[in-house]
């Protein structure tokens, strides 16, 4: 796709050239001057000014955005949808950098420099000429020609100021050639007042300057709006994690802790394990993270519960409690959903909560005691808000 | 002396080091499941079907085998969300709600794509609330050895708000507005409750604004937008931070609801301290 270029640029013009104080070329008062103005004139015809050549393209990269040519120099995409926790499959020709404060999307594209005279070179910069109508909720940003494009630290905030734009072809710049370059958008965790979900666009212009003599030749525009624009949606996401001193999440198909040999008089607590007394038995408990994160919401918070949705096969023998500190209290976990135990419905987006889950074994004795391994499932569930 | 401190050095290191890797693996055992979008307010009309995706993403090392389940999203008494069986709930879409696929493994660090499909009556009318929730299964048969385990599975939801085009009214109600004046201790804030007599869920947010006894503006303050259901009735809370001389001062609190809807109320207050 060739790009918009000056027109006052790449006009060939004569040298205005005085003489008897007149403009040459609207009068010849005599054959000398007219030949010296001729000879001007072929020299300028034969070497034009560096500055009003070359030609300045943009285009899609190998797997990045497939960019349609639009008239005036313009090319247009989207990156598709995408939230702060980098969920999902991202659009054709995107690839997704989930972050501790939200996500990167990121893609390439190219720049051709052509027709430029030797040894004359151009630098290439950016700005956001129309920027997302939420900018807490997306961010435009920029990655170097020099750089390989393909990590977070890679990219920075692109512009917003035609004045002070970001540079994507460093000077001296680049002769003839094709360099690739990186285009992203951040999308931050933006919960609160400023959170948003739905469709927005925005418009980059890419400037080329010839270094040599400091002159833009020519601009693109990227109009990241077709066919729909970029798409925000919110996102949850739920991470039960080791904590120290407890017992270790397993990874399996499921996520399991093992108690170990427990009794109902508390002896020799396996490691991770600590036990609190408890009327009728002893509760061993134990510590264990769980770490929400959200993005998009009006809601700051998150809300988490959890239930045994499958109790133990001897469920007066063993009985699960939750407890928002080590030495409790501990309180049964309830065994529906409509009877879940609110574990917090107050939880940050990224925050940490230590909680624990004590195992009330009771001390019976007689025809209902038991002996044995037993298993029961504890289910978390999250909402936003 | 110098060899011992060099030993403890070394020794100290070392447990230090133990110590990092033993949290940096507890840590790596972690499972990590998430949903997106988490939450979809769609408007649709009646009668005719209209579906839309969900990713759900396994940042654990291993596959985990999860599942969708769908349920009715209402409210109790204390406000506090309700995730019933499809259909017991009022205004439940949860029937309406197809999962494509509603089993599926996903891998490890792997990203599964779903499809919800909506099949709305023709005679629906106002808001339909459902939840859809991703719960990874749990294995119940693996061995395990003496001891007592205890298995995990998370439920991730996506609230779903749908709203029957054109066949909205918009209501609220307004009751037991309170303005507590500015003090030493604390600032201004506004109570109230507010009751959504729509036949759809709102998400007002309020606005107050205070005059001086000359009906100059004075301080201004916002709440967070709230999300009520049909029928719902729950406190809102609007607070202003600053300090105002003694004097008579009006609050005029506005709510705005709806698309384009505000309901307005104001309230004479003295600051007399």
């Amino acid at each position: 796709m060739r790009v918009l270029e000056h027109d006052d640029l790449r006009r060939t013009h004569l040298p205005v050239v005085k003489s008897g104080g007149k403009v040459c070329g609207a009068s010849f008062g005599r054959p000398l001057s007219a030949l010296i103005v001729l000879a001007f004139a072929a020299i300028a015809l034969v070497r034009p000014a560096a500055a009003q050549q070359g030609t300045f393209t943009i285009s899609a990269a190998p797997g990045g955005i497939p960019f349609t040519a639009g008239g005036g120099g313009t090319l247009s995409g989207q990156f598709g949808t995408m939230n702060a926790l980098g969920i999902g499959t991202p659009g054709t020709g995107v690839t997704v950098i989930p972050l501790n404060n939200g996500a990167l999307y990121l893609t390439h594209y190219q720049i051709t420099v052509t027709g430029l005279p030797n040894p004359h070179l151009a630098a290439v910069t950016a700005f956001v000429n129309s920027n997302f109508t939420h900018p807490a909720a997306l961010i435009m940003q920029s990655c170097p020609s020099s750089s390989s494009c393909n990590a977070s630290g890679n990219f920075s905030a692109m512009s917003l100021l035609a004045a002070a734009p970001t540079t994507v072809v460093a000077a001296p710049g680049i002769n003839n050639q094709t360099v690739a370059a990186g285009l992203a958008i951040f999308v931050p965790d933006n919960n609160g007042a400023s959170s948003f979900t739905g469709v927005d666009a925005a418009r980059i212009t890419l400037t080329a300057t010839d270094t040599t003599n400091n002159k833009n030749f020519a601009t693109a525009e990227i109009r990241l709006d077709t066919p729909v624009g970029e798409t925000v949606q919110s996102a949850v996401r739920l991470t039960l994690a080791t904590a120290t001193g407890g017992l270790a999440i397993t990874p399996g198909s499921d996520f399991s802790m093992n108690f170990g040999n427990v009794n109902g008089l508390g002896f020799g607590p396996g490691a991770g394990l600590t036990t609190v007394a408890a009327a009728g038995g002893i509760v061993y408990s134990t510590p264990y993270v769980l770490q929400p994160a959200f993005g998009a919401f009006r809601s700051t918070t998150a809300t988490i519960r959890t239930f045994v949705s499958t109790t133990f096969a001897h469920p007066t023998i063993l009985i699960l409690r939750d407890a928002a500190a080590g030495p409790g209290p501990y309180n049964n976990i309830g065994t529906t959903a409509g009877t879940a135990t609110q574990i917090t419905n107050a939880a940050a987006s990224r925050s940490s909560i230590t909680r624990f889950l004590g195992l009330f074994v009771s001390n019976v004795n007689g025809a209902t005691s038991f002996r044995g391994s037993d298993s029961a499932t504890l289910t978390f569930t999250m909402t936003v808000p | 002396m110098m060899k011992m401190n060099r030993s403890r050095e070394i020794l100290c290191r070392l447990v230090c080091g133990l110590t990092s890797l033993a949290v940096l693996a507890g840590h790596a055992r972690a499972q990590s499941l998430g949903l997106a979008p988490a939450q979809v307010v769609e408007t649709f009309k009646p009668g005719v079907p209209f579906q839309f995706d969900l990713s759900t993403v396994n940042s654990g090392d291993t596959a985990v085998e999860m599942h969708v389940e769908i349920t009715d999203f209402w409210y109790d008494e204390k406000n506090e969300k309700v995730f019933s069986s499809p259909g017991s709930s009022p205004r439940s879409a949860a029937n309406w709600i197809q999962f494509v696929p509603n089993h599926f493994e996903v891998g490890p660090h792997g990203t599964q794509k779903m499809k919800a499909i909506v099949t709305p009556p023709s005679d629906a009318k106002g808001g339909y609330y459902a939840v859809l929730f991703v719960t990874s299964k749990p294995q119940l048969s693996f061995p395990k050895n003496d001891g007592k385990g205890v298995f995990t599975s998370m439920r991730i939801g996506c609230l779903v708000l749908l709203r029957a085009e054109g066949t909205d009214e918009y209501k609220i109600e307004l009751s037991n507005v309170k303005v507590t004046p500015p003090a030493e201790t604390h600032g201004l804030s506004v109570d109230f409750d507010l009751l959504n007599a729509s036949n759809t869920h709102v998400f007002p947010a309020a606005r107050v604004a205070v005059l001086d006894a000359s009906r100059k503006l004075v301080a201004k303050a916002e709440s967070d937008e709230k999300r009520f259901l049909p029928g719902q009735k729950n406190s809102m809370h609007v607070e202003w931070a600053g300090k105002l001389p003694v004097g008579n001062y009006t609050a005029v609190l506005t709510v705005a609801y709806g698309e384009d809807r505000i309901e307005t109320q104001q309230i004479p207050f003295s600051v007399t301290e």
